[in-house]
């Protein structure tokens, strides 16, 4: 998938345009958990995810991210833990 | 023929219209992962206790600050235009208005609640606040009242957008907010990430974790943190654009609304449009309020409404909410404001009484009326607010075919000139519309069969 690193493609949670390497590596080098979402109509992201995790890992890849204000109380507690 | 309505300083609204004392049935409240509801102080670390106040108030009305109404001023009130060439265009006997959020500095209705949420953490001794930002629209419209108040604003931009969109990023500068990329050597979040992926380009969730810790850990307790939707209070400040409106249909000779329009994302931009109408709604006006949403993530046409996690790993606190499941993963469309996959209480209790009643719309539907409306009333809109012109249309075409002079107004939420290339894949023929079918929505709910069931208070008026 390398190959297609230049590609862009709007990103809808940051407001403009990334390149596909920036969705396949930005979450700590895992791909983003939308990268399907987005790009399934362009590239084959479906069988990249599938020859490079397994099945659990897809699952945590594409876990949606938490709304806002449920996320608060648990980011509040993890900043006080740091 | 009159285009334009304007209200005088004088006459804007001095109060916010809170709809949470008049829904007919009672919010349900938010739960802990230990199914206890959530205190209001629990939020405390990061916002200050008069805005938490206001998130938990129960009060018909709350009076706007002098000094706040002072800097709306600014760009308030906005105008309410008459579409009388997109009228003309799709020769319908309807009356379209649409209240213009683009007019403001920041060129959204972001800023209605960015202005008040800074005036209370400054009443409150707070010298500082934090966000985060992706492209910056939130950021920027934040500094923009931060630097009209007197407070610092530190605001965190995901790296590659700080690198890639440098326009929003100039405008936080300009107003002089302190942009940063994150991840930043600021907070441990960020070194943490840094030191494991020193070439990261950054995320929304990093960027977000930043800002709170940068709040959460001041130990001067002079820093909070701001956010610009999905709250209580944020859809409160917001209700100023459906209050102005109504007076302006008034000043206009209009008697009666039938339709009230607004695209709905985290809740905000619809709220302020339609509160006010809603109170005449439940005072027993015969009015359609409509949200509108995109068909591939439908969570108001079609989720149910349940108590659900906000996350796969059921960690976060089960809220109320009309949801297709903390899995749902809905498909490709250019409108990121619009894509949480559950609504805010508010209007998720509006929907349940029958008060509200959704529309979906597929995005190819929503660019082509944004391109009708640039093209007709001259303005280009955002892709968000397309979903509002879509539905718009849609009324104003029903209405001819009825044959009736039913009197539209929905919420022009915001300007797309820093969002054009999302015009560019519609032309350039890139976009593609996908309808959720109901198979796909049963085996997303599948899951949720055993998360508690919230009690559906219905009164059964609407």
């Amino acid at each position: 998938m390398e190959k297609f690193d230049r590609e862009e493609g709007y990103c809808r949670m940051l407001g403009h345009y990334v390149p596909f390497n920036y969705c396949r590596t930005m979450k700590d080098g895992v791909p983003c958990h939308r990268i399907l979402d987005c790009w399934f109509e362009k590239l084959p992201v479906k069988e990249y995810l599938q020859e490079n995790y397994t099945d659990e890992e897809i699952a945590q890849i594409l876990e949606p991210p938490r709304p806002k204000l449920a996320s608060l109380i648990d980011l509040i507690e993890k900043a006080k833990n740091r | 023929m009159v285009t334009r309505v304007v209200l005088t300083e004088d006459e804007m609204p001095r109060q916010w219209y809170n709809l949470a004392a008049d829904l007919p049935s009672p919010m349900q409240p938010p739960l802990g992962p230990d199914g206890k509801p959530l205190s209001p102080e629990m939020l405390a670390p990061v916002f200050p206790m008069n805005l938490i106040e206001q998130e938990v108030s129960q009060e018909r009305w709350i009076d706007i600050p002098r000094e706040v109404l002072e800097i709306l001023f600014r760009w308030r009130p906005s105008p309410l235009h008459r579409a009388h060439a997109l009228e003309k265009y799709l020769g319908t006997p309807a009356r379209i208005y649409y209240k213009n959020e683009s007019v403001s500095p920041a060129g959204s209705h972001k800023p209605n609640t960015a202005v008040p949420q800074a005036w209370y953490n400054k009443e409150f001794g707070i010298k500082k606040l934090t966000t985060e930002t992706g492209a910056g629209q939130w950021g920027s419209a934040l500094s923009f009242a931060c630097a009209l108040l007197g407070l610092e604003c530190k605001v965190f931009m995901v790296r590659i957008s700080f690198e890639q969109k440098p326009y929003r990023k100039m405008m936080m500068q300009a107003w002089g907010g302190e942009c940063i990329p994150s991840p930043s050597t600021e907070t441990n979040a960020g070194r943490e990430v840094l030191k494991l992926h020193p070439d990261t380009p950054g995320s929304l969730g990093i960027a977000i974790s930043e800002a709170v810790e940068a709040a959460v850990t001041d130990t001067t307790g002079q820093t909070r943190y701001a956010l610009g939707s999905v709250l209580n209070h944020v859809m409160l400040h917001q209700t100023i654009i459906g209050l102005e409106a109504k007076k302006q249909l008034e000043k206009i000779g209009e008697k009666k609304v039938d339709v009230v329009i607004g695209c709905a994302g985290g809740g905000s931009n619809f709220a302020g449009i339609a509160f006010p109408f809603t109170a005449d709604k439940i005072n027993g006006a015969q009015i359609e309020i409509i949200p509108v949403e995109p068909t591939s993530c439908p969570t108001l046409t079609k989720a149910p409404f349940i108590y659900d996690h906000g996350d796969v790993a059921k960690l976060t606190p089960l809220l109320p909410m009309y949801s297709l499941g903390h899995s749902f993963i809905p498909e490709a469309i250019h409108a990121g404001g619009l894509r949480y996959h559950g609504m805010a209480p508010l209007v998720s209790q509006a929907v349940v009484e029958g008060l509200h009643t959704p529309m979906a719309i597929p995005q190819l539907e929503c660019f082509r009326a944004a391109v009708d409306f640039a093209r007709t009333e001259g303005i280009i809109i955002a892709p968000e607010t397309s979903h509002a012109v879509a539905a718009a249309i849609r009324k104003a075409k029903q209405a001819k075919e009825e044959g009736k002079e039913k009197v539209i107004i929905f919420n022009l939420s915001g300007h797309g000139l820093l969002d054009l290339n999302g015009y560019d894949s519609y032309f350039q023929g890139k976009l593609s519309d996908h309808e959720l079918h109901q198979d796909e929505v049963d085996a997303a709910l599948a899951e949720l069969k055993s998360l508690p069931k919230p009690a559906i208070n219905r009164t059964g008026k609407w």
